[in-house]
């Protein structure tokens, strides 16, 4: 009698479990339909997310399925906690809703730009004439080809102390596999009504390139004709080309 | 019941095997309670809806991009537990013997899988009878010693083939040196847990003829299970890891970090422990420590890359479910150890080259 007993805890838990499996195959797919995992992933990630959904469904149909064998008298429990630390993250997902990297993470990110130079496995834009438009990656990787001349570039914005006055801080995240490894791209910019801007807006802005140091860090200036506050783009990180 | 050639994994060899399901345990159901009241604190973000926007970013990210590795590592550990006989690379290895943490330090050559994905399937060679301090060699080295590593250090670092290869040669030494102080120090004592597997069903069904399709079929499902298993085990630990190391980078001011590094002795310490707290995984590390080229020596940056894929928050907290808590600590303090020493060394050799 008391072996049922535990058989039949043991296999709800089982199908508890099995249901948790469900639930984040649910979610991968959902990512996935929507694109949303680029908020967090590069876009290349899609494949290994797709093998993560039909995994989870494997998982889920052979916990279904599976035949327990219990040793008499013992007690496996999978502990309801277990599975809801298991869904934890989603609830991040969900609450990362519309949301991206932005000026909260610059400033724990922020070092000096010259690194950009390791990215630069990409062509250079192709310039031809004037107002070209170009990533905030494209200026630092291809910072002379680019100086004295008049670009259009888009990024979020960022005001704080360390920005001088009159300035902004228009930037992006770039990032290699996901965004724990995001890393700043910025470039200075000046005009007469950047107060007007709000932090994390994102912005284009077209202007004429050049240098700017502050403390020790050098920075691209942009000394800009016109900013127009436009809306997220759809892929709001920059992701470098590896090889 | 236990598998065919299977130890549970609290066996180790020598000693004597434990009813499989006796699973629950108290004092890790309290952690992830305790776990869960608190990492459901920063939704009420107490009004910075800045952090709470990094903070689900980051944790969600980690979790998202280990959990395809994660399942690699549960898959494969689960057609090993089915279908990996004890010849060929695994009789090597269960022999122990003093060339075995060489073999094992180098098998992410031929089985290139990132930290994530490891545990899973270290956990299952020691269960098929491996020794921990093996297991514990392909663990260390494997995350490094890969040829997907070898090629994106060489990229991050503006293909420099030499730097990249370094790389791997620390991870190695590492790796093999760890593995021997732990086979010493665990000679006649117990560094793994009772086993934990929360369902110990394996297939009780009709047994089938051997080399049918069906058999097949059956032992596939039972490969199946055992993997699904082996991920419930392990993925609850490293959603804890991912959490404290969001938690971390949502918080922590790297530059700070770059500030304190006076001398290279600081320096290497310093990115050693930004390693360990970052979290970052193998194959994209090298990007964020090119990114202190500038400031800090090559050292420290090295520092960073040799130890983070051995030694991060969310692999400690992995390492939970498999090692002994005073076994990760001896694996935790030699590997910090001789990462130290070596880029210390490093640092030296590469001033001298300079001068």
């Amino acid at each position: 009698m008391g072996s049922i007993v535990i058989e039949i805890g043991y296999s709800t838990r089982r199908w508890w479990a099995a249901g948790a499996y469900l639930v984040w195959a649910g979610a991968l797919l959902w990512l996935l339909l929507t694109g949303r995992y680029q908020a967090f992933l590069r876009p290349g990630f899609w494949a290994l997310l797709l093998w993560a959904f039909a995994v989870l469904l494997l998982f889920a149909a052979a916990l279904f399925w599976a035949r327990p064998s219990l040793p008499a008298g013992s007690m496996p429990a999978v502990p309801g906690i277990r599975l809801l630390v298991m869904l934890l993250p989603l609830i991040y997902v969900m609450a990362a809703q519309e949301q991206t990297l932005g000026s909260h993470a610059l400033k724990n990110r922020l070092s000096e730009p010259a690194y950009m130079e390791r990215f630069a496995r990409g062509s250079p834009a192709i310039v031809e004439g004037d107002n070209s438009l170009v990533t905030l990656l494209d200026i630092l990787q291809n910072f002379k080809v680019y100086e004295g001349r008049k670009i259009t570039t888009q990024g979020m914005v960022c005001r704080d102390e360390t920005v001088p006055p009159g300035h902004i801080l228009v930037f992006r995240f770039l990032i290699v596999c996901c965004a724990a490894d995001a890393l700043p791209a910025g470039a200075l910019v000046s005009h007469e009504e950047v107060d007007s801007f709000e932090q994390d807006t994102w912005v284009s802005v077209e202007g004429v390139l050049g240098l700017k140091k502050v403390g020790d860090l050098t920075f691209p200036l942009i000394q800009a004709e016109r900013i127009t506050k436009i809306d997220p783009p759809k892929d709001p990180y920059l992701f470098p080309r590896l090889f | 019941m236990m598998h065919r050639h299977e130890l549970p994994i609290g066996s180790e060899q020598s000693s004597t095997p434990t009813p499989s399901g006796s699973s629950f345990s108290p004092k890790r159901a309290l952690i992830e309670f305790a776990f869960l009241a608190f990492a459901l604190a920063p939704l009420f973000h107490f009004g910075n809806r800045a952090f709470l926007g990094t903070f689900s970013t980051v944790f969600a990210a980690i979790v998202l991009e280990a959990l395809p590795f994660m399942l690699i590592g549960s898959v494969v550990s689960g057609l090993l537990g089915e279908f990996a006989s004890q010849g060929g690379i695994l009789k090597l290895l269960s022999k122990g013997g003093a060339g075995a943490p060489f073999i094992a330090a180098a098998l992410g050559l031929l089985f290139p899988v990132c930290e994530c994905a490891i545990v899973p399937i270290a956990r299952k060679l020691m269960q098929k009878g491996v020794p921990p301090a093996v297991a514990l060699a392909f663990m260390l080295g494997g995350p490094i010693v890969n040829p997907i590593v070898f090629g994106s250090t060489a990229v991050a670092y503006g293909l420099s083939w030499d730097f990249a290869f370094l790389r791997l040669v620390f991870g190695y030494c590492t790796a093999v040196f760890v593995s021997f102080v732990f086979a010493l120090a665990f000679r006649n004592k117990r560094a793994l847990l009772l086993p934990l597997s929360p369902f110990p069903m394996h297939e009780n069904g009709p047994q089938r003829p051997s080399g049918t399709l069906a058999s097949y079929v059956g032992r596939a499902r039972s490969a199946l299970v055992h993997g699904a298993e082996d991920f419930l085990d392990m993925f609850p630990f490293l959603v804890m890891g991912a959490f404290m190391t969001a938690m971390v980078q949502s918080t922590l001011d790297r530059s700070f970090f770059v500030s304190l590094a006076a001398n290279p002795g600081v320096a290497i310490l310093l990115m050693m422990l930004l390693a360990v707290i970052l979290s970052i995984c193998s194959e994209a590390d090298a990007f964020v420590a090119a990114s202190f080229q500038v400031s800090l020596p090559l050292s420290a940056q090295m520092g960073f890359m040799v130890l983070g894929p051995m030694l991060d928050l969310k692999l400690i907290f992995m390492c939970l479910g498999v090692f002994r808590k005073r076994a990760i600590l001896l694996v935790a303090g030699t590997t910090l150890v001789a990462v130290f020493g070596l880029m210390l060394l490093f640092d030296r050799y590469v001033r001298w080259v300079l001068s």
